[in-house]
């Protein structure tokens, strides 16, 4: 805890803000247990979740905690360059799993993303990713769990173990009693009290720095006094030619391969953690639609989540107040980075935020917010872990043909086993100080090769099951190399990168992770390539419903929809209004 | 699904609006920054959970007259 951040204590209202918000979460777990009789009921909500329930649902469950306090941190560490983690990142692959990818999952009636895996390749492709994936979900619900416990620590003093203990409780009460059901309807119902939550702390610091310009003016400063152009925090695009002009470190190439494309792609497209949501829908049309309407919230998101986090290090960099407190040594003075500036702790930015703005009952909503945001993102992780853990390797491995009473009760116990697993998972994400960082990592080991492995497979039907196996445990091992022969700058050997030597060093963690990512990308479609030529690739006639140029086409009656409900329709308005945000900020 | 998720959302945004709104106009009053704060947006979130109830209840309903009618 650093001594640099004040300790605030709630007053009554804030309690019962918080007491109604815990009810409300319990109380629909508990109405939603009642139509919990089957597995399928439990793991994929009974596939009859409307479209735009499934849409707020398959957002919400990314913003967890991460994305709050994460992108908060990344825009006080790298500006409004951490915008294109949506505008380059997230919103094309929405679309892109929208209208090319969500026909295969939902069109195979495959319960999970392995088993479409296995479907399209074999056992062993699907083994290798169910494993991969459960061992990312832990991780991710662990990072999310530290920065709540971080955030009760921050904001009432209390013991950090003890209140991650406490808020993991709550979710496992509700998503082991209604599983994915309960999950979907606590994260519209999060989603709603984020957004109310932060809206206002955006709107008063805002105002009070001035507005825009106010911002950007301070930004300014901030930069010169860091030896960046002056508007290298407030230009997403205009500073990329150099990575030593910007705040990320990364030229316009690394961010565009590494994160627009194998980072984001990679996520949303394969993270069975989002496509669950999407796959509980009640039609194909319905599944399709999810990510799209999920993309309209999605690019308004940086607003609410990056823009605290900015107002937060123009105010501390320009000595307007201290919001960001430095990073202590183990003899409690402020650890210092290469320039001889304070290492600051930029995941307390948005908690901070709050305790600065907002008034009592304010700030009990505040708090609740961040909370939701937590168990959002947490619960998410868990009802994915809990359905891959039974369907792809306790099913496939360890009891294939148990009654459906015996998967549902594994379901449960998976649930309870995950969580335990991400209070493990939790202690690790300590070593960082931008919880963003960690969690792209695991993305890179994970998702990038993964995403190559998926689009090989749904567009190259030569490609086979070894190629695609070999392909994935290349493109793992690929990262884990990258990773360990490189350091961002001013970080030791260890959990950073550098554990086999030190080849090249980059100026960010963010940096070395995009070129993470694409090593690992590049690697696992190179030896799936090779290795599927040189393998017998299947009959064509088994990969139908699998493989792009095997699947009729699909949409052929949308235009019987309304005009506002077509994917394709919704797909131009998404990527028209995001590259007009890009032009706006360029 | 087993209820509109608009039902719940409503009555918790209308719990906690009215909380703020209680507490900035009766506690911390209308003179202070605070109070007004709290009031105002307690009273939005309470405008916010009224029109989502007034959907989502109606939905409700009729999801259940279409439950008790019987197919052509």
């Amino acid at each position: 805890m650093s001594p640099a951040v004040e300790v605030r204590g709630l007053a009554g209202v804030d309690y019962a803000v918080i007491a109604v918000y815990f009810a409300f979460v319990l109380g629909v777990g508990w109405v939603v247990r009642r139509t919990v009789h089957t597995s399928k009921d439990f793991f994929e909500a009974g596939r009859r979740t409307p479209a735009w329930v499934a849409g707020l649902a398959f957002v919400s469950a990314n913003l967890g905690a991460q994305e709050v306090i994460g992108m908060g941190a990344s825009g006080a560490k790298y500006g409004i360059a951490t915008a294109h983690f949506y505008w380059v990142g997230a919103i094309p692959a929405m679309v892109f799993v929208a209208l090319f990818m969500m026909p295969f999952y939902y069109g195979s009636r495959a319960r999970s993303v392995p088993e479409y895996l296995r479907l399209r390749f074999d056992e062993k492709t699907r083994a290798f990713n169910a494993g991969s994936f459960a061992v990312m979900t832990v991780f991710s619900s662990g990072v999310s769990m530290y920065a709540m416990g971080k955030l009760f620590n921050l904001l009432l003093g209390w013991d950090m173990d003890a209140s991650m203990l406490a808020a993991a409780g709550v979710v496992l009460a509700y998503t082991t009693l209604g599983g994915l059901t309960s999950a979907i309807y606590n994260e519209v119902l999060q989603f709603c009290l984020i957004v109310a939550g932060l809206l206002p702390l955006v709107i008063l610091a805002l105002h009070n720095v001035g507005g825009w310009d106010g911002l950007s003016a301070r930004l300014a400063e901030a930069a010169a006094g860091r030896g960046f152009p002056p508007g290298s925090y407030t230009h997403a695009w205009k500073y990329l030619g150099d990575p030593s002009q910007n705040p990320v470190g990364v030229e316009w190439l690394g961010l565009l391969m590494g994160l627009g494309f194998v980072l984001s792609f990679g996520y949303w497209c394969t993270d069975f953690l989002v496509v669950q949501r999407a796959m509980s829908a009640e039609s194909p049309t319905a599944a399709r639609r999810v990510p799209l309407i999920a993309a309209f919230p999605k690019m308004l998101f940086p607003a609410l989540v990056i823009l605290p986090g900015m107002i937060a290090f123009a105010l501390t960099a320009t000595g307007a107040a201290s919001l960001i407190p430095p990073k202590l040594d183990a003899a409690l003075q402020p650890l210092l980075d290469a320039r001889g500036l304070p290492v600051l702790d930029y995941d307390l930015a948005t908690p901070s935020m709050l305790l600065h703005y907002f008034p009592n009952g304010m700030l009990g909503l505040g708090l609740t917010a961040l909370l939701a945001s937590f168990m959002s993102g947490m619960a998410g992780n868990v009802t994915a872990f809990n359905t891959v853990f039974t369907y792809d390797l306790y099913q496939s491995y360890i009891r294939p043909r148990a009654s459906d009473a015996h998967y549902l009760w594994v379901g449960r116990a998976a649930t309870i086993g995950g969580v335990l697993l991400s209070i493990g998972a939790a202690y690790v994400a300590r070593s960082f100080n931008n919880i963003m960082d960690v969690l792209q990592l695991v993305f890179a080991f994970v998702n990038a090769p993964l995403f190559a492995t998926f689009a090989l497979g749904m567009f190259w039907r030569r490609s086979t099951g070894h190629g695609a196996f070999s392909g994935l445990a290349a493109g793992t091992l690929g990262a884990a190399v990258h990773h360990g022969l490189t350091l961002p700058a001013g970080a030791a050997p260890g959990v950073k990168g550098g554990y086999f030597g030190l080849l090249h060093t980059f100026p960010s963690e963010l940096a070395q992770t995009f070129w993470t990512a694409i090593t690992a990308f590049a690697t696992c479609a190179v030896v799936t390539i090779l290795i599927s030529l040189i393998t017998r690739p299947r009959p064509v006639d088994e990969l139908r419903g699998l493989v792009y140029s095997m699947t009729p086409r699909v949409g052929g009656d949308d235009y019987l929809l309304p005009w506002y409900a077509r994917p394709k329709v919704l797909a131009v308005i998404v990527l028209t209004a995001t590259l007009i945000l890009n032009i706006v900020f360029w | 699904m087993p209820l509109d998720v608009r039902v719940p959302i409503s009555g918790l945004f209308l719990a906690v609006g009215l909380l703020l709104l209680g507490y900035g106009a009766a506690f911390e009053g209308l003179g202070t920054s605070a109070g007004r704060l709290n009031a105002i947006w307690g009273g939005l979130m309470v405008l916010f959970g009224l029109v989502l109830g007034y959907y989502g209840v109606r939905a409700e309903r009729r999801t259940r007259v279409g439950a008790r009618t019987p197919a052509a």
